[in-house]
């Protein structure tokens, strides 16, 4: 049975992602994001895997090595993708003007055409 | 300060990597704290990243609810502007995080998680207790990062800091600072002292998140008063984290005797179950 037997499929799968979350965390926004979706994924599967390893008193490297993949890959799309600084003075301080949010959403509009 | 840094020509952004420090700091001194319970690590990692999608999701419904005009623009001027408009009014909406919407949201995912999983169900006063612990360790890096990126900066002082081309908030530049970051950073490593003290001596176990929520709101509204940018909005002359500080000191002034009450008749049954 696949309980007894550790969850491999559950590895694999973390390992891969893992993989797609280093690479893929480095190139902007959207993918930065996806990359920290896939990250998570990859962590929860390879926590799942070494707890049914664990349980049958095995050790798995696949899942050993899923985890550190999608923490590193959780690390770095983190970085890439999160800065407060993003944040700008755009924010809520002008959205609350009515009279400078209006000019923000021209310059919205006009940039879209 | 140095809000970005390039390494191979990726612009990193240093308030992403004082949260991925504070991320593994929570890791490294949680690990030590789940060995009182015999929680396992893998049941708390999984714990922790619940945490963190809740933290992600309430920070970032926050700060769009502050910024809910862009939202409304975007979607009632949909036609005009497209999809391509629709996704800055989106990206600006949403770009970025308000801690308290964090808090409750990380406390939030805590809860589900722990109703869910059967193997940490038994330890959700437990995980919160640890959770009160690490919030302001997190919170304390997330503040550096806050200072070096520029954001959530205070008001104009003559003691502090000046900011020159900071391109990603513009607002500070030029201006002598109250470096309020790191006031609160302080005052969120001193938090977290103290209520390590009170977990290792057993002191208000099962109830240190709500003191945590009689203190930090308390910090929180003081420093309000230091800060420089409107950037969460504000109603009747306080920001809304002011008034979010008040709510969730209510919140735990009410629930805190609630608790130690329950706390009280959990342990006076257990006692009289031994004692037959």
């Amino acid at each position: 049975m696949e309980q007894q037997q550790g969850k491999k499929g559950f590895a694999i799968a973390s390992l891969v992602l893992g993989i797609v979350a280093c690479v893929i965390s480095w190139w902007g926004l959207v993918l930065g994001i996806i990359g920290i979706i896939c990250a998570v994924i990859g962590l929860i599967l390879a926590i799942q895997a070494q707890k049914s390893y664990k349980a049958i008193g095995q050790k798995n490297g696949v899942a050993t090595a899923g985890l550190v993949l999608s923490i590193i890959g959780l690390i770095l799309s983190i970085i890439g993708t999160i800065a407060c600084g993003i944040v700008c003075a755009a924010g809520t301080a002008i959205a609350n003007d009515s009279r400078i949010a209006n000019q923000l959403l021209d310059q919205i509009s006009s940039s879209v055409n | 300060m140095f809000p970005v840094f390039e390494i191979f020509g990726k612009q990193i952004g240093v308030y992403g990597i004082m949260a991925a420090v504070g991320f593994v700091a929570c890791f490294l001194v949680g690990r030590l704290l789940i060995r009182r319970y015999d929680i396992d690590i893998y049941d708390f990692a999984l714990t922790m990243i619940a945490a963190g999608i809740g933290m992600a999701i309430g920070a970032s419904l926050l700060y769009a609810a502050t910024n809910y005009r862009y939202l409304f623009y975007g979607f009632s001027h949909f036609y005009e502007i497209g999809w391509s408009g629709l996704w800055m009014c989106v990206k600006t909406a949403l770009d970025g995080f308000v801690f308290y919407g964090g808090f409750i949201g990380a406390a939030i995912g805590i809860l589900i998680y722990t109703k869910c999983a059967k193997d940490v169900k038994a330890h959700r006063d437990h995980l919160l207790d640890i959770y009160a612990v690490l919030v302001p360790l997190f919170h304390g890096f997330g503040r550096v990062g806050c200072f070096f990126g520029g954001c959530c900066y205070g008001i104009e002082s003559p003691f502090g800091f000046t900011v020159h081309n900071n391109h990603l908030n513009p607002a500070i530049n030029d201006v002598n600072r109250f470096p309020v970051q790191l006031l609160e950073s302080g005052c969120n490593l001193l938090i977290f002292l103290l209520l390590l003290v009170l977990f290792k001596k057993h002191i208000m176990e099962k109830r240190l998140i709500y003191l945590y929520l009689l203190i930090y709101p308390i910090v929180r509204f003081s420093d309000e008063f230091l800060r420089g940018d409107g950037i969460r909005g504000s109603l009747f002359g306080l920001s809304t984290s002011q008034w979010v500080s008040i709510i969730l000191f209510i919140f735990a002034l009410v629930m805190l005797p609630i608790k130690t009450k329950k706390l009280k008749a959990q342990s006076a049954q257990a006692a009289e179950s031994d004692a037959d």
